[in-house]
């Protein structure tokens, strides 16, 4: 088969190209993108078809067409492995992204690594959803699944790299290296094949696992929201305002459980690999994959509240179009290079803009369109009586406008390219471009922080309420210990650990003490926060154990609830109480406004010598090296303060790969314990690959001094009797050895003595005994010595000394374990309110 | 007017004033003779001048590194950071600065740099013959 394949589609002039490959790829590019727009028009076909025959036949062939358009992808997928690993370099995907050096499971991350290979990521996922939803759907695949095959349509056109028109649409996996730079004179040879060695290789900083396993369940998570938008557009045209609510129920927990785990993964990943020094930065891609879920939590709330009181049903409509619309709206600012100035990991632009326009467009237009119709036709039914204050359903509604608002803010600062394009660049209307906060990540707290205390407290509170109550239930009791619970918890926990209760506390807010939003009479934002993210955590662990009783089945949201309170505990402590704990305190001081407190984070660690750092005697020991990477050896050792007895002792291997295309690439290493970390981060070594060595040959008479590159030598004296080495045998020779004296930059003198000989049995014979520096790398020779005029022609050689330090960043991460954790049981909550919620319109 | 909607109106009230409010710690691009007018923190993008000396002995002080850098129009800054010194700096193609002036230097909090040979640029080096190829794709 290959061989048939290379025989029929190698035979043009190129040595070794595998080329059925590539024709195969594209044609499952193409029929993908056919089956998928077959698959879409058959299914509304279906769906608009009023005889029940027609129906069941339009479905039969829009199963097909997807069926077709799955295995298709399934093929791509399977080929762009194929290539990646057997290291094809004839196409540009495989030379781009990888290397053959690559170990295994990084070969899989450069499959994801270039915007194709992710494009085909998130349409995989979408096939395996669509299988599963074809299998359970019932009566609202039609739809459904045909907006699902509307979605591959558009992802597929992405990747299809064919001309229409003179205009390119997507870019395809499988184009030749040749054809990608066709210009280099390389590709004239014929065997072209066989210069080409390597692959350019993955980025880096990609190189973790946590970028094997991250990028798979974020897509899955952002293919997921996919799929409550179809259920809210179907819903929608069919005017079917409750069908819709229970079959969505199981599909948006999972896209909230999913999605969470794939935002905290890409935590993970920063916070062990990157340096910056924690799992969240504010990061423009970081905000833009985080709204979504929010999206979707919020739509999820208002579905039940719908479910239950009949109330917010178009909220319900308005997040699940949004959820899908910001996964879009992300999509688009990540991969048309619109982000980047401003983020760290944008794609670089493939001139795809217009194409992910368009794709924003139309679902954003068609989606709200539809919605906006249903509401003026009032079409949609609403309830005539208003929430209860004390209902449940109330709450929630509060909750989910909070939610809204964090998302919009987050949105609007991250959308600043945006506003650049269009109010600098397009319409002219500001004088300057504008940039990011000069400290973003105080910008997002100023305010994040404040719903933060909102959410905390509403996620306490409202499990205690009823639906469509008006007074308060007697289960609100159990919200009030709870509460006083939490408040004395954090008292404890602030006296503990000395927050401070009453003055604003600084979490990085260094910038904006002067700022209104951050003021609140006696107590600080900081500790209010604190208290209510213990009250998420005690008011749900309250409500399982009091209220729920232990009902296994009905565990869900409450285990969502209290993980997500713990989650918060979490990121409080750790990020507001981590502790910088190499401060340098050596430093130049200039000026005040370099906050130096924030500033002055790194510090100079030489070779075996020793700093204290809070707790630890740390030493840098030395260096492993292991290509391309290079372990720092840095030894942690704690003591008991009164005896010096040594309590604990480890050493931490931060990396630094000296990348000839990147510059430093900096790894982290932690030591994690059950309360705390200790992070280190290498920020700086030494440059010692141009190390240069010199020789200079200098006329001095005794008394003169010169310069060399390192000393300022003194010739003091001629010696004729100069000290010599004890195998040197003086017979029939004439010595003379030359006193000097070297002083370096710190005016330490060293002396040293070469010693010029003249071989009188040898035919007078010249040679020298060389005299040395060690502390300065020098060696000195004596060519000549002239009678006359008593001038001495000195040669001095000086090594380069190698430098042996790093400079490292340390920092101890109070509690993070608590950010992990609550992430696991909020992804573990919902997905057993997922399984229950799935089993149930099973039992249907 | 049912509540929710008051509620609604109040939050969209809030969340303009906050977001209006907060615009204010937005910064803007500028270049040296703008930042010395305006006094804020501002971001300059601009080049290093290679020719001119770079002071960074982190034996004496980790956290201090200054260099001479133009911006797009020309003028030309003495820029002072308190941080280690990025490495490669001196490969970098373009360097963005955000910080003030103050007297005539110019405060900077944070450097960003553009290498010219970050992964994305296509560049084949050729073992054998030792020729690298360079193409605009």
């Amino acid at each position: 088969m290959v061989d048939f394949f290379a025989s029929r589609f190698g035979a043009n002039g190129f040595i070794g190209e595998k080329l059925w490959l590539g024709h195969l790829g594209q044609f499952f590019l193409v029929l993908s993108f056919a089956a998928s727009l077959l698959a879409f028009l058959a299914y509304f076909a279906a769906e608009f078809s009023t005889d029940e025959n027609k129906e069941k036949s339009w479905r039969r062939i829009a199963r097909s067409a997807f069926f077709a358009h799955g295995f298709s992808v399934i093929g791509i997928f399977v080929l762009l492995f194929v290539m990646i690993l057997n290291h094809w370099f004839e196409y540009h995907y495989a030379w781009r992204h990888s290397s053959t050096e690559l170990p295994m499971k990084y070969i899989i991350s450069s499959f994801w690594e270039g915007q194709e290979g992710s494009f085909l990521l998130w349409q995989f996922w979408l096939v395996i959803l669509g299988f599963v939803g074809i299998k359970t759907m019932k009566g609202y695949e039609n739809p459904v699944m045909g907006i699902v095959a509307l979605v591959q349509f558009f992802l597929g056109s992405m990747v299809l790299g064919i001309y229409i028109f003179g205009f390119k649409f997507g870019s395809s996996p499988f184009v030749l290296l040749r054809n990608e730079m066709a210009n280099a004179p390389i590709f004239q040879k014929p065997d072209y094949l066989s210069f080409i060695k390597d692959g350019n290789g993955l980025n880096p900083l990609l190189q973790n696992y946590w970028m094997t396993i991250h990028p798979p369940v974020l897509f899955c998570g952002f293919a997921s929201v996919t799929i409550p938008f179809a259920y809210a557009v179907a819903s929608l045209l069919r005017r079917d305002w409750d069908g819709w609510v229970k079959p969505v129920l199981p599909w948006v927990l999972f896209s909230t459980a999913v999605l969470g785990t794939g935002i905290l993964m890409g935590g993970a990943w920063a916070y062990e690999s990157l340096s910056f020094g924690g799992f969240w930065a504010w990061d423009p891609v970081e905000n833009m994959s985080f709204v979504p879920w929010i999206m979707i939590v919020a739509g999820l709330h208002m579905v039940l509240v719908y479910r239950y009181t009949k109330h917010s049903l178009i909220s319900a409509y308005v997040f699940f179009l949004l959820g899908f619309i910001t996964v879009l709206y992300s999509t688009y600012l990540t991969r048309s290079g619109r982000l980047g100035d401003t983020s760290v990991h944008s794609f670089t632009d493939d001139g795809l803009e217009p194409q992910l326009l368009t794709y924003f467009a139309f679902f954003i237009v068609s989606g709200f369109t539809l919605l906006f119709i249903r509401i003026f036709k009032k079409q949609i039914p609403s309830q005539q009586k208003e929430e209860e204050i004390g209902s449940r359903e109330f709450w929630m509604f509060i909750g989910t406008l909070v939610l809204l608002l964090s998302a919009v803010q987050m949105t609007f600062t991250t959308s600043i390219p945006v506003w650049n394009l269009l109010f600098y660049d397009r319409w002219k209307l500001i004088e300057n471009k504008i940039a990011p906060p000069e400290n973003v990540i105080a910008h997002y707290n100023a305010i994040q922080i404040w719903l933060g205390i909102l959410v905390g407290m509403l996620t306490g509170l409202v499990q205690f309420f009823s639906y469509k109550l008006g007074k308060f239930p007697a289960t609100v009791k159990w919200g009030m210990y709870s509460f006083a619970a939490a408040v004395l918890a954090a008292i404890a926990i602030a006296l503990g650990m000395h927050i401070n209760f009453t003055q604003q506390h600084v979490i990085d807010l260094t910038s904006l003490s002067d700022s209104l939003f951050l003021k609140f009479p006696f107590v600080s934002t900081y500790f209010l926060f604190l208290v209510a993210s213990l009250f998420a955590v005690f008011g749900n662990l309250t409500y399982l154990v009091m209220v729920q009783k232990g009902n296994w089945r009905l565990l869900g949201g409450s285990v969502t609830h209290f993980g997500f309170g713990v989650f918060l505990v979490g990121v409080l402590l750790s990020q507001g109480e981590k502790e910088v704990i190499s401060l340098n305190k050596s430093g130049v001081n200039f000026g005040k406004d370099f906050k130096d407190s924030e500033k002055m984070e790194n510090i100079l660690l030489l070779k075996d010598s020793t700093l204290v750092m809070h707790d630890y005697e740390v030493t840098y020991v030395g260096t492993v090296e292991e290509k391309p990477n290079n372990f720092y050896q840095v030894k942690y050792v704690r003591k008991d303060s009164a005896s010096g007895k040594v309590i604990e002792e480890f050493t931490l291997l931060p990396n630094a790969q000296l990348n000839p295309k990147m510059g430093l690439v900096a790894n982290p290493d932690t030591k994690h314990y059950l309360t705390r970390d200790v992070f280190t981060h290498v920020s700086s070594v030494p440059d010692n690959t141009n190390l240069k060595d010199t020789t200079i040959t200098v006329e001095a008479a005794v008394g003169d001094s010169f310069f060399t590159r390192t000393a300022l030598i003194t010739v003091e004296a001629l010696n004729p009797k100069p000290i010599l080495p004890a195998d040197f045998d003086p017979a029939g020779k004439l010595v003379v050895g030359v006193n000097l004296v070297a002083k370096d930059e710190n005016s330490t003198a060293y002396t040293t003595q070469p010693v010029f000989i003249i071989d009188m049995a040898n035919g007078n014979a010249i040679s020298s005994l060389a005299g040395e520096v060690k502390e300065l790398g020098m060696e000195v020779e004596v060519y000549k010595i002239d009678p006359q005029t008593k001038k001495l022609t000195l040669s001095i050689h000086e090594t380069e000394k190698p430098l042996d330090f790093i400079i490292m960043k340390a920092i101890v991460f109070p509690y993070i374990n608590l950010v992990w954790l609550g992430g696991i049981l909020t992804f573990l909550g919902a997905l057993l309110s997922m399984w229950r919620r799935a089993t149930e319109n099973k039992k249907q | 007017m049912k509540k929710t909607h008051v509620i609604i109106l109040i939050l969209v009230a809030i969340t303009v004033g906050v977001i209006v409010a907060r615009t204010g710690d937005y910064t803007t691009y500028a270049n040296f003779v703008e930042a010395k007018e305006k006094g804020n923190s501002v971001n300059v993008v601009g080049y290093l001048v290679k020719d001119k000396p770079m002071e960074y002995d982190p034996q004496k002080d980790p956290n201090f590194f200054s260099f001479i850098m133009t911006d797009k129009e020309g003028n030309e800054c003495k820029v002072i950071y308190k941080g280690a010194k990025p490495q490669d700096f001196e490969r970098s193609e373009q360097v963005v600065v955000k910080g003030k002036v103050q007297g005539d230097l110019f405060a900077c909090s944070e450097i960003s740099m553009k290498c010219p040979s970050k992964y994305v640029n296509d560049e084949i080096t050729l073992k054998e013959t030792n020729v690298t190829v360079k193409a605009g794709s």
